[in-house]
């Protein structure tokens, strides 16, 4: 069996990414989404510290890209706030996390509005998707209720 | 690993009565916008940085949120075990943070943007299936075919 290196890669990018909806439930579960999150940005704070260590990181960079590299750190980072509030509030893994995963359609629909890209066939294709699989997951059975 | 699991998914009613909407489902839409702001900012610095130095410097975007919620007044409110939170929270950042190094080398060992980015982009099914085997949660009709029409979006998005 010869299983190209980068396949075996990505699979462990899917599995580790789809475990973590999981983790992250049940660490809101048990406390606050507050202290999971310190918890969460401890862990990523370690691994980047390795990378900077140990990775074959460009130290020679302007202000203005050190500033917009940590505006996405901010916008992820908030992101992921919002996404353990959303678990400790009683959102099921099940439906925040397929939602949550909807959020190129944002990014493409910014690229649209402030980069000036064209939106293909495909992208709009999925973006009428992503938009009726939000009124779908939001259909919460009341309890006691059939399904 | 299922404790107190079962209350907090029965807990995942409708939307309180006199609310649009309920607080996650906000709290959902909101992490769409900011994450949806965040792919923005990753489309112009691309180009510019290796996906390693982003990986640092992006820490530093991190520092206020970590300051603000260390002094938060509910950071030491519990429903469970403090140990077992804190456990999960620190494994879903490490899993979060191997996971993107995982689909840097992905691409670096020549996986094809196309092909690694759909692919990685279906990860909430792994979810999904968890969810529904360990968690003990369950999806009505019309959230089974949000999930199957969120993967396709999701598919779609990332061609």
């Amino acid at each position: 069996m010869n299983t190209q290196a980068w396949f075996l890669f990505a699979v462990v990018a899917l599995v580790f990414f789809g475990i973590s909806g999981i983790t992250q439930k049940l660490s809101t579960n048990h406390v606050s989404f507050e202290l999971s999150f310190l918890w969460f940005c401890i862990a990523m704070g370690v691994i980047s510290a390795t990378i900077a260590v140990a990775g074959p990181v460009e130290w020679r960079v302007s202000p203005s890209l050190v500033s917009l590299a940590a505006l996405g750190g901010l916008l992820n980072g908030l992101g992921a706030l919002t996404s353990f509030a959303a678990l400790e509030k009683g959102g099921k893994a099940s439906v925040v996390i397929p939602i949550i995963n909807l959020y190129p359609l944002v990014t493409i629909a910014g690229a649209w509005l402030f980069l000036g890209e064209k939106l293909t066939a495909t992208q709009v294709g999925g973006i009428v998707c992503a938009l009726g699989a939000v009124v779908l997951l939001s259909q919460e059975t009341a309890p006691g209720a059939g399904h | 690993m299922k404790e107190p699991v079962e209350q907090v998914a029965e807990m995942a009613g409708p939307r309180p009565a006199g609310r649009l909407m309920a607080p996650w489902m906000l709290l959902s839409l909101l992490t769409v916008a900011l994450w949806g702001g965040w792919g923005l900012q990753s489309k112009i610095i691309v180009d510019r940085i290796s996906p390693w130095t982003n990986q640092v410097l992006f820490s530093i975007g991190l520092l206020p949120l970590v300051l603000w919620m260390a002094f938060s007044r509910n950071l030491r409110r519990t429903a469970g075990s403090k140990k077992k939170g804190v456990t999960y929270g620190l494994i879903t950042g490490l899993l979060g943070g191997t996971g993107n190094i995982a689909m840097y080398l992905a691409l670096a060992r020549g996986g094809k943007a196309s092909i690694v980015i759909p692919f990685v982009g279906l990860a909430p099914l792994v979810t999904v299936v968890l969810a529904l085997a360990l968690l003990g949660e369950s999806l009505n009709r019309a959230q089974i075919m949000g999930v199957g029409l969120a993967l396709i979006s999701i598919y779609l998005l990332s061609l």
